[in-house]
């Protein structure tokens, strides 16, 4: 094509948009995918600008060329109608896994180009990052300066976040915290909502095996986890209404417990003794992953006392709710493969114990 | 210094203002620009505008004296003070200590309100003494650390209303005093410049009456007089304080047996007073001069303690058909009208005295 003819578009060709990078270089995308972006689409409507290579949009300077990669994978996805929010959220979660410095120029470049869905998908992801993190690493991971004074410290962590239950515990709360908020909102929405739930757990399970570099430790508890998953998915994705919720909610945590994971309220000293049979945050099945993710982290005696508390709970959980249980033990016999994922596992026990009841 | 290399400082708010309140401290101790900007007003505003902001119920409960052996049952202690945080959202309950020194805990029956990422405790009957507490205790969400603010200058006052601005200024007003006479006098304290502040009287004495912060006023309501104990007024008494005034007394506002413990104010934007009427049987909310039954109150919550607005929710403490040891907690969403019951958990259940929601 010659460079001076505005192309030609014919009904049966692509429509492509040029843009060009503060490095100089242009490109051609395709216009439903460059038009997702609000600043572009702006630049088309306003100035007919984008038709052509001499006419190439300029991009801010904030969008390089790979980072401009990243934003049209994300808009080639997005844009398509028709994809369920599980879909959305499943890719969403496997487009952000990149390092923090990658995020960082994300969101700056998707804010440029006023992307505001991705800005907050990346922001949400950062605070995600600083949230997981003891201060040292966040100051290495952003490079900030250490600067304060030990008085102008705020209340320092106590041995919190140096635990890897209680920071995924942590995380737990904020993800179903958010979860709930959105199932408030969406709560007349399509049958997939039960399906958004599972994955939702599947991924932050994955999210966090990758984060923690432990990518043995998915493969070989992948089967062991899908299963106990779906199992534990059933219970949380199958209430919709409100009343069932909280009454799932009711049985979270024996919480008096769970003084010691908000780190900002210390254990009330008159509760110490409970605080000490217990060195950790207490869990609800229905959180926690399965026991094999944990297993690589964790000492015998660490894990017995999670299967302790494990059972416990669920014994707990059995005498109050037998028609649940039964629900959740059909399930179980539908799903043969619990059966297999009992191999030489300390969620074993825990499994056994179950369905004995 | 960028709050994040490589990001504007606005996308970099954005990411720390999506960080969970359980990790305020740990933010505020990584570098100055941090501590600088969690500290912040802004930041704070900037969460609740966002919706990031988590809402948070402070109470108050009386639980079960510590010191009481089990084993000696004629040694019966009566309950103290302690306040315990909920989370309705999650449905998680967490122990907030007392302040250090309080062994016995919170002054019995204090006051609690919130004033930004502060929770402000006053008054109430010395744990040890049972004298009027003039007592000001205060924790901050940010620091996880507790610090006195400066004593009421009369320390003679239990039982009066107590409401917050959410900004700065905490506001009392009647009560009685030992002998029992109720009050007509009220007070105002500033909590940045850690001051107590003459307010004008008002215009009659109410003892147990209850404060409400609403469009920039404090709305006194009901309460009753030394001659005539018990018998609570129909009437409220609005503070302005751009004025620093009170408007004149508006009479025959509340039901006939609608108590001031079952009042509570709207929210930001919702400028109605509700009132759970057991009389009626229903929830109503007052807008403008009418009374308006927005949702029945279910024979479930035959008695309540208390009341809070969370979010555009009522949550109703008390006890259910089953009496003294069904203690649970009912959550009215205010938009479809449905109830929810939800159940306390175990080492958390207790009579609830005051409470108050932080929006951090």
């Amino acid at each position: 094509m010659s460079e001076g003819i505005m192309a030609v578009v014919k009904p049966e060709m692509k429509s492509y948009i040029w843009l060009q990078t503060v490095d100089g270089s242009i490109q051609q995308v395709e216009e439903e995918v460059a038009m997702f972006c609000p600043m572009i689409y702006r630049e088309v409507i306003q100035t007919g600008m984008g038709s052509s290579k001499n006419y190439a949009i300029l991009l801010p300077q904030r969008v390089n060329p790979s980072i401009l990669g990243s934003i049209l994978d994300y808009c080639r996805f997005h844009q398509v109608q028709g994809r369920s929010n599980k879909e959305r959220k499943t890719f969403d979660e496997k487009f952000i896994r990149m390092d923090t410095k990658r995020l960082c120029e994300l969101t700056s470049a998707a804010d440029s180009l006023q992307l505001k869905p991705l800005v907050d998908l990346t922001s949400c992801a950062l605070a995600r990052i600083i949230e997981g993190k003891t201060p040292e690493e966040i100051r290495e991971t952003f490079h900030l300066p250490d600067d304060l004074t030990e008085e102008e410290k705020l209340e320092p962590l106590r041995n919190i976040s140096d635990d890897p239950r209680i920071r995924l515990l942590n995380r737990l709360y904020a993800r179903k915290r958010k979860e709930l908020k959105e199932r408030e909102k969406l709560k007349n929405a399509e049958v997939e909502e039960d399906r958004v739930d599972e994955r939702s757990v599947d991924d932050l399970l994955s999210f966090i095996n990758s984060r923690d570099g432990d990518a043995k430790g998915v493969k070989t508890s992948k089967g062991k986890k899908k299963n106990r998953r779906r199992k534990d998915q059933k219970d949380s994705s199958s209430t919709k209404d409100d009343e069932t919720i909280q009454k799932e909610l009711d049985t979270s945590p024996s919480t008096k417990r769970n003084g010691e994971i908000n780190n900002i309220l210390e254990a009330n000293p008159s509760r110490s003794a409970n605080a000490q049979d217990f060195s950790s945050g207490s869990f609800s099945p229905k959180l926690e992953p399965d026991d094999g993710f944990m297993d690589d982290d964790l000492d015998p005696a660490m894990k017995e006392e999670l299967d302790r508390e494990v059972e416990d709970f669920a014994r707990r959980l059995n005498s109050g709710w037998p028609e649940r249980m039964q629900e959740i033990l059909s399930l179980g016999q539908e799903k043969k493969s619990i059966s297999s994922a009992i191999v030489d596992n300390g969620s074993s026990r825990t499994c056994i114990s179950l369905n004995q009841r | 210094m960028e709050l994040i290399p490589g990001l504007p400082d606005d996308l970099a708010r954005e990411c720390l203002s999506r960080v969970p309140c359980e990790e305020f401290s740990s933010v505020g101790s990584i570098c100055r620009g941090w501590k600088a900007e969690i500290e912040s007003p802004a930041f704070l505003s900037q969460r609740r505008s966002t919706g990031q902001s988590q809402a948070l119920v402070v109470l108050a409960q009386a639980r079960p004296n510590p010191a009481e052996r089990p084993d000696s049952p004629k040694q019966l202690l009566p309950p103290v003070c302690l306040l315990s945080v909920f989370e309705p959202l999650t449905g998680r309950w967490t122990d907030l200590p007392p302040p250090p020194g309080c062994t016995n805990g919170l002054p019995r029956f204090c006051r609690l309100a919130a004033v930004g990422m502060e929770l402000v405790v006053v008054g109430g009957l010395d744990p040890f003494t049972w004298e009027a507490s003039a007592a000001v205790y205060i924790y901050s969400f940010l620091s996880g650390k507790w610090r006195r603010g400066n004593d009421m200058p009369v320390r003679d006052r239990i039982f009066f209303g107590c409401a917050s601005d959410g900004e700065r200024t905490l506001f009392v007003a009647g009560g009685h005093d030992t002998d029992k006479n109720a009050l007509r006098s009220a007070l105002a304290y500033d909590i940045r410049g850690d001051r107590w502040v003459p307010v004008p009287d008002m215009a009659i004495e109410r003892d147990e009456c209850r404060v409400t912060f609403r469009g920039g006023e404090f709305v006194v309501v009901s309460g009753y007089t030394t001659d005539a104990q018990g018998k609570f007024e129909r009437s409220v008494e609005a503070f302005n304080v751009a004025t620093w005034s009170w408007r004149p007394v508006e009479e025959n506002i509340l039901d006939a047996h609608t108590s001031p413990r079952a009042c509570v104010e709207g929210g930001p934007g919702d400028d109605s007073l509700y009132a759970l009427r057991k009389s009626g049987g229903d929830v109503a909310a007052l807008r403008g001069s009418a009374w308006r039954s927005v949702a029945n109150l279910p024979a479930d919550v035959t008695s309540q303690t208390h009341v809070l607005r969370w979010c555009d929710k009522l949550i109703v403490f008390g006890w259910g058909s089953e009496g003294r040891s069904d203690d649970a907690v009912f959550v009215l969403d205010l938009c479809s009208s449905k109830w929810t019951k939800m159940e306390i958990p175990e080492g958390y259940s207790g009579a609830v005295m005051e409470g108050c929601v932080l929006e951090i």
